[in-house]
């Protein structure tokens, strides 16, 4: 039994060591790294690679036990410090062993002649020290405690977020977290619905999602989603999204702005932009509106929106609803303090043109000519002698001209002649390789090649392959407004339809945290122990008043984060005001670098109950 | 003339430099007219970033030619001279070979080819078959790679049937997925096939990238008026800067002092006569102050004076000498060498300040947004650290240190062709105050952690020589006092790494909802944080010292290393959510 006893004595002591601490903390470490190069960067898990990674290793029930067995370790050895480093204030420690006071390897050694001054030595030390105390010729005096308290605080703080990772822990794995659903929606649409992966440890998408009502049963509505790019090379410098949530319990209504760097918290939600994209063939379309100062004619802001949506204008404090975004239908501009008045409504103006453009090729003639009675054109025949397509244009879907282009150089023109936002001209007229006999008028069999250039003179001309009657995908680009003329109510403002814009699809990622407020808090007192580690320099003055002649031995023991050269110095300047103040002249010892005082009788965190009160 | 000139030349070769420099358009007159008339204060927007013509020019030769400079022309002439008179550079010997194949193939014997002697090459053909190769070789290298992917995942994941119906796509079919899954002999002869698919491919690629470059700058040669974006369009919605010439719907004074300027540099080109430039360019110059998008007068002189002084690099060169100094200073301990070795590192650290200093000025963040800027940052926070150490110790073994790794940083990020040193439009991911406060306590304490790691690692080198001192006879440091700075600069370094780590974690809290996510950076961080913790706790509670405790120290800067360059450069710890901490 009593093998037993001290078998568990022995392991106790080991657990509750600082061996036991480094051990975990290397596991942990080793763990880390297994779990990284296994998982989250093995390439061959593809997208997996995190969600694997979080499932297999940094989510699993073993590494939470791991990191709480370091957790407890953590109190456990770190018990008697935090208890020594809580009453630091109340420390009285008188080094009376004159060895103690011989010169160290680290931290500085001095003495000081006898001289009546030194009776004065307490208030002296009073003043300079946060406590002083004497006792039977020994002096104690302490420094800089906020720095000695703030590695406790720190350890405090990683007990913090320790704990709420593992009540997080438990509570996903009873479904009370939900851990990055994603919110997806269009601008201008809404939703109750998130979606969340089936199989957690593979990446969310394709098969793998399934919907759930968004918790708290909220609705969001994308009212805008906003992208801002770089000049020239079109890459984002900017996105955000601007959303309305609805409680249906409370008929509460609130509009919230965030960003790929400002998530936003609601209802004990959290969402953050996790991503968009641009919506191919969408209906409604949304369009750009430039909005003008009716004074000066200058742009305040170009901002897009659908019918009935309100849209901030740009940084001002006014929002704008459109009835209709054709050119014609009102808009209405409120002031936020006063969203119910219309501030200003006036009538939407157009642009010059438009920028989506789609063209269809939809009829075909080898041999193109006009005939010279009916000046119709006519098909002489199959042979390619004179090529010619007869291409119509589309803006918004609506056929807008119906000319022809040609191949030959001669004839060769872009069309189509009105100011629209693309030219079109044939550049070439494919055929199927070794087919002799060609179909002209067989759609699907030869194929059109169509350059459309951008009448602004921007970039480089598309080349858009395309067979007889299909329609062209829509090529699109901002174009700008003219002088509008002005009608209505404007008042401070002009706003012209300039054009349809791209409609966005925005991803938010939704995230039910209820543990993140202990998370921050544990953060909070890390800063704050690093705050306190760093705001002063914990300094401990002993000293021993040699009875025979008088005179003082002294011994300054820095803080472990502080080196001797910072303590010499220190010390060297306590001499010198002890020189001025009281008239003792000071001797600063000289340190022996070989000494091995300083590990046997300096006070370390290892030698605990040295710090502590007698 | 000049196409009589180049048919001489490619017929014998030269690579005598005034032969090939005669193939060269050149003008003294157009170019001292430009130098004279401040073109260099003209804005060309390039690649998002409203560059000085002079780092314009730069950038489109270095793209085309290689180099930033041509036969010590000024690069703004080269470029204009390119752009309005590509004609008689199709026929100069600008375009480098940068494989012996492809000289091998088109018959050159020198390392510099025109543009027509590749179009007009009989073999271009042939060049380029040969060069499908690399890439037919990296299509099926690719296919093999996803077919072997999809079976490891298909085998790892715990849903198999939704792993597959995701994986599945047209070119990769399920039933070929499942045969490596089912089949290990299919797998390993598959795994086989790709260890020979890519030796091939690394053998490859060089030469597939050369030829693709090579007709890349063929082609752009005669294209770069279109890259000559001099006026900015306020009409534009995402601020685009367009050619001079292009329609813009309200003309500005800009616009058409830029029209102005195209025609007259055409002209110029065209006579040989400087005559009109330099009215044109001061026009062009004064018309651009009315314009909100041009920088300001003072930041392009800023950046013009960046770009002449190449402070990284100058201070690259004093950090050598520097260092040389020191050695000598160790050798025959001669105290005025350590003196002016001192004196140096503080000219090149002033060199360096300036330089990190120009880039926050220029783009208004802190320089520490991509490979290229974090090197040079971590370089020049090493260094202050250095300077304030050894302006208390005076020992000269800080200072020795740190110009070491000064040169060694500033030259690898400098002249390594993988870091892009322009500056590039920030990431939005990146457009926070956050990455002043977390990227840059990172790299600091990375800075601290290199020069710990230098004298942890010359600690070891000492204790396995069995040598008090590395350099001469008398030890400038006791080995307890290189352990003992080493472990003064982890002190140092763990603080701001610890608040570093926690700071990221409130930013990733504010951007993605989360504080941690087990992504490599963040997991690759804590585990350095793990290992420096280690470290201080043996060494200050356990009394851990000498070899054990530098041991420690220098893989705590292996582990740095992982997490500042391994995650982003090598496939054994890539991926995650910080790929924007790439290369560029």
């Amino acid at each position: 039994m009593g093998a037993l006893d001290s078998v568990i004595l022995k392991a106790w002591r080991f657990f509750k060591s600082l061996k036991m601490g480094i051990l975990l903390l290397v596991v942990i470490g080793a763990v880390c790294v297994w779990g990284t190069m296994g998982f989250a960067s093995n390439a061959a898990l593809g997208n997996n690679q995190i969600p694997m990674a979080r499932k297999m290793v940094f989510q699993s029930p073993w590494f939470a036990a791991l990191l709480t067995l370091f957790a407890v370790q953590l109190v456990i050895s770190t018990w008697h410090v935090t208890l020594m480093s809580v009453t630091i204030w109340r420390k009285k420690e008188f080094r009376r062993s004159p060895s103690f006071y011989e010169p160290g390897s680290s931290s500085p050694r001095a003495t000081i002649e006898g001289g009546a001054g030194l009776e004065q030595l307490l208030p002296f030390l009073r003043k300079r020290f946060t406590y002083a105390h004497e006792e039977g010729g020994a002096f104690f005096a302490q420094r800089g405690l906020l720095s000695r308290l703030g590695p406790t605080v720190i350890h405090f703080g990683m007990i913090v977020v320790l704990a709420s990772g593992l009540v997080r822990f438990f509570m996903v794995k009873s479904g009370h977290i939900v851990s990055e659903g994603r919110f997806i929606a269009a601008e201008g649409e809404f939703s109750n619905a998130i979606w969340e992966p089936i199989d957690e440890s593979q990446m969310i998408g394709g098969r793998n999602t399934r919907a759930r009502e968004i918790p708290g049963s909220l609705y969001i509505r994308v009212l805008d989603f906003d992208e801002d790019q770089h000049a020239n090379i079109g890459s984002p410098k900017y996105f955000s999204s601007l959303i309305e949530i609805t409680d249906p319990k409370t008929s509460q209504v609130t509009v919230r702005q965030l960003d790929m760097n400002h998530s936003t918290a609601l209802s004990g939600l959290q969402f953050h932009q996790a991503g968009y994209e641009k919506v191919e063939d969408a209906t409604p379309v949304r369009f750009n509106f430039d909005v003008r100062s009716l004074a000066t004619g200058e742009r305040i802001a170009v901002t897009d929106a659908s019918t009935g949506v309100p849209v901030r204008i740009g940084d001002t404090d006014y929002h704008i609803i459109l009835t209709g975004t054709s050119p014609g239908s009102r808009w209405e501009i409120f002031h936020r303090e006063n969203p119910t008045q219309p501030h200003a409504s006036g009538t939407v103006q157009g642009g010059t043109g438009t920028g989506a453009m789609e063209f269809a090729i939809v009829e075909f003639f080898p041999n193109f000519r006009i005939d010279p009675d009916t000046k119709m054109p006519v098909n002489l025949s199959n042979e390619p002698e004179n090529p010619a397509a007869q291409l119509v244009t589309y803006v918004d879907g609506e056929p807008r001209s119906t000319e022809w282009v040609f191949l030959s150089e001669e004839l060769a023109a872009e069309v189509p002649t009105r100011n629209d936002a693309f030219r079109f001209s044939l550049v070439d007229v494919q055929v199927p390789a070794g087919k002799e006999d060609v179909d002209w008028t067989k759609p699907g069999e030869v194929r059109f090649v169509v350059e459309a250039k951008r009448l602004d003179g921007k970039g480089a001309p598309e080349v858009v392959p395309i067979f007889l009657k299909e329609r062209s995908r829509s090529l699109s680009y901002d174009i700008k407004s003219g002088a509008p003329a002005l009608t209505g109510n404007e008042k401070d403002f002009q706003v012209i339809n300039i054009g349809p814009t791209t409609r966005y699809l925005t991803v938010l990622s939704v995230i039910r945290e209820p543990t993140v407020a202990y998370t921050t808090l544990g953060v909070f007192i890390i800063l704050l122990g690093a705050g306190m580690t760093f705001a002063n320099r914990y300094e401990a003055l002993y000293a021993l008043r040699d009875p025979s002649d008088g005179s003082l031995r002294l011994a300054l023991i820095p803080r472990w984060g502080h080196g001797s050269l910072t303590a010499r110095e220190s010390l060297e300047k306590i001499l010198r005001d002890c020189e001025a103040e009281l008239g003792c002249k000071g001797t600063l010892l000289a340190s022996d670098p070989n000494s091995s005082k300083a590990s046997a009788s300096e006070p370390t965190i290892s030698d605990p109950q040295a710090l502590t009160t007698p | 003339m000049l196409g009589q000139t180049f048919t001489h030349a490619a017929g014998t070769l030269s690579t005598d430099t005034a032969s090939r420099f005669s193939t060269v358009p050149h003008n003294p007159e157009i170019q001292a007219a430009l130098r004279a008339h401040n073109a260099d204060m003209i804005i060309v927007m390039t690649d998002g970033i409203p560059e000085t013509l002079l780092g314009a020019a730069r950038i489109k030769l270095d793209e085309v030619t290689g180099r930033t400079s041509i036969h010590g022309q000024d690069p703004i002439y080269s470029f204009l001279s390119m752009v309005y008179q590509p004609e008689l550079w199709w026929t100069a010997r600008v375009l480098p070979v940068e494989h012996p194949r492809i000289a091998e193939i088109l018959g050159a014997t020198d390392k510099w080819i025109s543009p027509e002697f590749v179009a007009k090459n009989p073999e271009r053909q042939k060049l380029q078959v040969a060069a499908s190769e690399s890439f037919r070789l990296r299509d099926e290298l690719r296919a093999v790679t996803d077919r072997l992917n999809a079976a490891e995942q298909v085998s790892r994941l715990e849903n198999r049937e939704l792993a597959l119906s995701n994986l599945v796509t047209p070119t990769l079919t399920e039933a070929a997925i499942l045969e490596l899954v089912e089949n290990p002999s299919a797998k390993n002869e598959t795994i086989a096939k790709r260890a020979e698919l890519l030796a091939k491919y690394e053998a490859e690629k060089p030469f597939g990238e050369a030829v693709a470059k090579l007709f890349e700058r063929v082609n752009r040669i005669g294209h770069l008026h279109e890259e000559l974006l001099l006026v900015p369009n306020p009409e534009d919605i995402r601020g685009d800067w367009v050619v001079p010439g292009a329609t813009l719907l309200n003309a500005t004074r800009v616009s058409t002092a830029a029209a102005v300027l195209d025609k007259t540099l055409a002209a110029s080109f065209a006579t040989g006569s400087a005559e009109m430039l330099g009215r044109a360019v001061g026009e062009f110059l004064d018309a651009a102050r009315e314009s909100r998008a041009y920088p300001s007068e003072t930041r392009r002189h800023v950046k013009n004076l960046y770009l002449r002084v190449s402070p990284f690099r100058s201070a690259a060169w004093v950090y050598l000498v520097c260092a040389i100094l020191y050695g000598f200073y160790f050798f025959w301990d001669a105290g005025w060498m350590r003196k002016l070795a001192t004196v140096l590192f503080i000219g090149g650290f002033l060199l360096h300040t300036m330089a990190v200093g120009t880039r926050l000025y220029l783009t208004g963040h802190m320089p520490v947004s991509n490979m290229y800027e974090s090197i040079t940052f971590v370089s020049w926070a090493a260094m202050l650290m250095a300077a304030i150490g050894e302006g208390f110790s005076r020992r000269g073994a800080l200072g020795l240190g740190a110009a070491i790794l000064g040169f060694l940083l500033l030259t690898g990020s400098s002249f390594m062709p993988l870091h892009d040193t322009r500056l590039h439009p920030l990431r939005a991911v990146l457009n926070s105050y956050w990455l002043n406060i977390h990227v840059t306590m990172m790299l600091v304490s990375y800075a601290a952690f290199g020069l710990a790691a230098m004298f942890a690692g010359s600690y070891l080198i000492k204790a396995l020589l069995k040598r008090e001192s590395l350099f001469g006879s008398v030890p400038v440091m006791t080995m307890q006092q290189t352990e003992e700075f080493a472990y003064r600069l982890v002190q140092v370094g763990w603080p701001i790494l610890t608040l570093g780590i926690t700071l990221g974690a409130v930013w990733a809290d504010t951007a993605w909802g989360r504080y941690w996510g087990w992504d490599p950076k963040e997991t690759w961080a804590f585990i350095t944080w793990i290992v420096y913790t280690i470290y201080l706790h043996t060494r200050i509670v356990m009394g851990w010292r000498g070899r054990l405790s530098a041991t420690c120290c220098v893989l705590g800067f292996t582990c740095v290393m992982i997490t500042w360059l391994g995650v982003s450069y090598h496939p054994w710890f890539a991926g995650g959510l910080h790929t924007y901490a790439s290369p560029t």
